[in-house]
């Protein structure tokens, strides 16, 4: 063993920050370059440009070379481990190698610079036929962009910020995002201002402050399921035992009627009930559920979502770290004093999901959250394997 | 000249061995015909670089001429050679030397060699102008290929869309359309961009989520309902019991009078079917899964073409495919009309008229016509 070990030249080897690094670097090493395009094909690519630019022309991608050397030309981008700190005029275009390949190069002589001045530093010709080469890597790229567990090895990984990422990890997975950075770039500055706008009709500060509140609160997902659910929880506990379905369905749909429920919202408790049954059955068959186990609340999805408005809040530039990372961290608490385990609040946060969106077609929302329930239990560099819950 | 037992693989061939020796019949047929240029793929992937037409020597001939080829002859899959298609239009406006001649089909039964002077060139573009460019929709079948069989089967579902387009239903071959065009289509509509995004747009199609929910449910209730009553339910019937379902499942005011829409909306097209003698008088339709599954086909022809699979993944995928389409309908005419119906109820904005002509055309042509697949492969 000792006779392998060289002495060490100038302290500490560089460590790559992330898998995309990892990989760029030990090929670097091999000096296969074929496997560096396969690489880069497969990676989110960034190009850093001002925020006043960007807001002024949200399309357009200013891509100016930059003279590095005596007559070395390039156009840079990073890789996302390689992304510098957040700051509020800088920002970030998200683009894939085949945008890069497809780029109007008109000096050949202009090389791609993959983050260029770092000791992950890689440099490529972009002629024609480098980029058809490019293309055709691309072309062939086995893997999507989403569903996939990402890291940061300088991320957080430990502490009460880890763990409320962590507890964001569902969507981050499902974007293929890393689940410990709270950054520069979620997907990518114009992304998360369209997805904000879009799917929240958030375009300022102001408003991404209440989404985000709506959410701690728990305020965001509609009460029934979580009413439904707490009486069945009462049920147990008056009854030592699990209610069976029809009894849960009654007390619920009595409970409701006391209250002053209208009967169609009475109707809705009864079938939310049946639909509950139903889905907990489907859980327990794809393991998200133990043979025994059930949901007690929802509100998982909300927390889960807070955790991730947080970070789109601040690629977006709606606030600063820190604010940031404590509605991350809030959230955490939140979700570490609603459930007991993270099976348990990963159940919950599937349940809050599937009930709002799928209407029970077991569609592209119930096999989103198992593929992220697998991962994540099962993953060994998974936080919820490596975060004890309390 | 005999050829002995030489069998044109497309009408296209027919029409050109029909024509040899007579330049002016000859013309016609290119005229109306796609015409296909080999390319080098890296080529085709350069951004921004248009290669030069490819020409050899024919030295028997002593010229040099521009090999091209017919929808035919193409030559099987390769992974770095693709091609490229053209018109006798185009290629007259591109050509590059007065004294290179066109070689349509060179060394085969069907070969046409053509000069090209400033004058032929002429009488090129006016046979491109005369035959109106490739016809369609045209049921088009390459003799020599899938014609039998489960993959011909799997084939047979994406058949509207090869009419529509008048390219060739039954092939697994060297493009679909074209190289670029193939790469293009794939990403718009498609937004498939490579082969882990074609897997995913494939596995979506077969699972059915891209026809639309709302009136793939409320077909499902009235199936349900007649299952119930034994009888196809009547208008007032089906209505009232979306409405319930509606009212039962809390749907807001704008989805249920999204899903009654479509009852009004289906309830019209099935009414136009029956007059037209397209749906029996007790006949309906069930459901919209062919419109995904015949788009699936399409996707794994493109994803070929595009170079995304290679012909044993693509082959795979359509057998994928045609379990769950055989399991969702009892025939290939109800295959069809779900797929001519959900195409009308998706893509009727604009001119509904002319899009229903266009699609009852293609449903006609697949049901009536005696040489296509729908009448001789049996559907189970």
């Amino acid at each position: 063993m000792s006779r392998r070990r060289r002495p060490d030249p100038e302290g500490a080897p560089w460590v790559p920050p992330s898998e995309t690094e990892q990989l760029l670097h030990e090929a670097g090493v091999r000096g296969d370059v074929a496997e560096q395009i396969r690489v880069l094909a497969e990676a989110e690519l960034f190009i850093g440009a001002p925020k006043a630019d960007v807001d002024a022309a949200p399309d357009d991608v200013y891509w100016p070379v930059q003279q590095v050397g005596r007559a070395l030309y390039v156009r840079p981008v990073l890789t996302r481990g390689m992304l510098p700190p957040w700051h509020p005029e800088w920002v970030f275009h998200h683009v894939t190698l085949r945008w890069v390949a497809e780029f109007t190069w008109r000096d050949p002589r202009v090389l791609l610079a993959v983050n260029g001045g770092t000791p992950g530093q890689l440099l490529l010709p972009t002629t024609p036929e480098d980029r058809a080469k490019w293309l055709r890597v691309y072309a062939e790229r086995e893997r999507g962009s989403g569903d996939r567990f990402v890291a940061l090895r300088h991320g957080p990984l430990h502490g009460p910020l880890a763990f409320g990422l962590a507890c964001g990890t569902h969507l981050a997975f499902g974007n293929g995002v890393p689940w410990n950075d709270v950054g520069s770039v979620y997907m990518g500055y114009t992304h998360e201002l369209d997805t904000l706008r879009d799917g929240w009709g958030v375009t300022d500060r102001a408003g991404w402050r209440k989404q985000l509140d709506a959410l701690l609160d728990g305020r965001n997902s509609p009460p029934e399921p979580d009413f439904a659910l707490r009486i069945r929880e009462e049920l147990r506990v008056a009854r030592g035992a699990v209610p069976a379905p029809e009894e849960w369905r009654e007390t619920a749909a009595g409970h409701a009627q006391d209250l002053g429920a209208s009967p169609g919202t009475v109707r809705h408790i009864e079938e939310l009930v049946r639909r509950i049954v139903r889905y907990e059955a489907r859980f327990r068959a794809d393991g998200l559920l133990p043979p025994d186990g059930r949901v007690r609340k929802t509100v998982a999805y909300d927390y889960g979502r807070a955790v991730n408005l947080a970070r789109w809040g601040l690629t977006a530039r709606f606030c600063a770290p820190p604010e940031a990372e404590q509605a991350v961290v809030h959230a955490g608490a939140l979700a570490r004093s609603a459930y007991g385990s993270w099976e348990e609040y990963s159940a919950g946060y599937a349940l809050g999901r599937v009930l709002r969106f799928d209407g029970e077609e077991y569609g592209p929302f119930h096999e989103e959250n198992v593929a992220a329930h697998r991962v994540l239990t099962e993953h060994e560099g998974s936080p919820w394997r490596n975060l004890p819950w309390r | 000249m005999t050829t002995g037992s030489w069998a044109a693989p497309t009408y296209t061939e027919q029409l050109l061995y029909e024509a040899r020796g007579d330049r002016a019949a000859v013309l016609d047929a290119l005229g109306r015909t796609r015409l296909y240029v080999l390319l080098a793929r890296l080529h085709a992937d350069a951004p921004g670089y248009t290669p030069p037409l490819p020409s050899r020597r024919d030295k028997a001939a002593r010229r040099t001429v521009v090999p091209v080829l017919t929808e035919g002859m193409l030559p099987r899959w390769h992974p770095d050679w693709v091609f490229k298609q053209t018109t006798l239009d185009k290629l007259a406006a591109a050509w590059p030397h007065d004294r290179w001649w066109l070689a349509v089909n060179p060394d085969t039964p069907c070969a046409a060699a053509l000069p090209a002077r400033p004058s032929d060139r002429r009488t090129w573009q006016e046979a491109g102008a005369r035959g109106g460019g490739p016809a369609r929709p045209r049921l088009l079948t390459h003799a020599g290929e899938h014609l039998h069989g489960p993959v011909a089967h799997a084939l047979a579902l994406g058949a509207h869309l090869a009419v529509l387009n008048g390219l060739v239903w039954n092939r697994l071959g060297a493009q679909y359309e074209d190289y670029p065009t193939d790469v293009s289509r794939l990403r718009r509509p498609w937004f498939v961009h490579h082969r882990a995004d074609f897997r995913d747009k494939l596995r979506t199609l077969i699972a059915t989520r891209l026809v639309g929910r709302v009136p793939e449910s409320v077909l499902g209730m009235r199936s349900r309902l007649a299952a119930r009553l034994g009888h196809t339910p009547t208008e007032a019937q089906w209505t009232s019991m979306v409405t319930v379902t509606c009212e039962r499942n809390d749907a807001s005011a704008e989805e249920s009078a999204e899903a009654l829409e479509f009852v009004r909306r289906i309830t019209q097209y099935e009414r136009r079917f029956r007059v037209d003698g397209l749906l029996p008088q007790d006949g309906r339709v069930d459901t919209l899964a062919a419109f995904d599954h015949g788009r699936a086909v399409n996707v794994v022809r493109l994803a070929l073409g595009a170079r995304y699979c290679d012909p044993q993944e693509a082959e795979e995928s359509l057998l994928r495919i045609l379990e769950p389409a055989r399991r969702a309908y009892g025939s290939w005419a109800e295959f069809s009309l779900g797929y001519l119906l959900a195409r009308l109820i998706h893509f009727d904005e604009g001119d509904p008229e002319a899009m229903y002509q266009e699609s009852v055309t293609i449903h006609r042509a697949l049901t009536q016509d005696p040489s296509s697949p729908y009448r001789n492969i049996p559907w189970s």
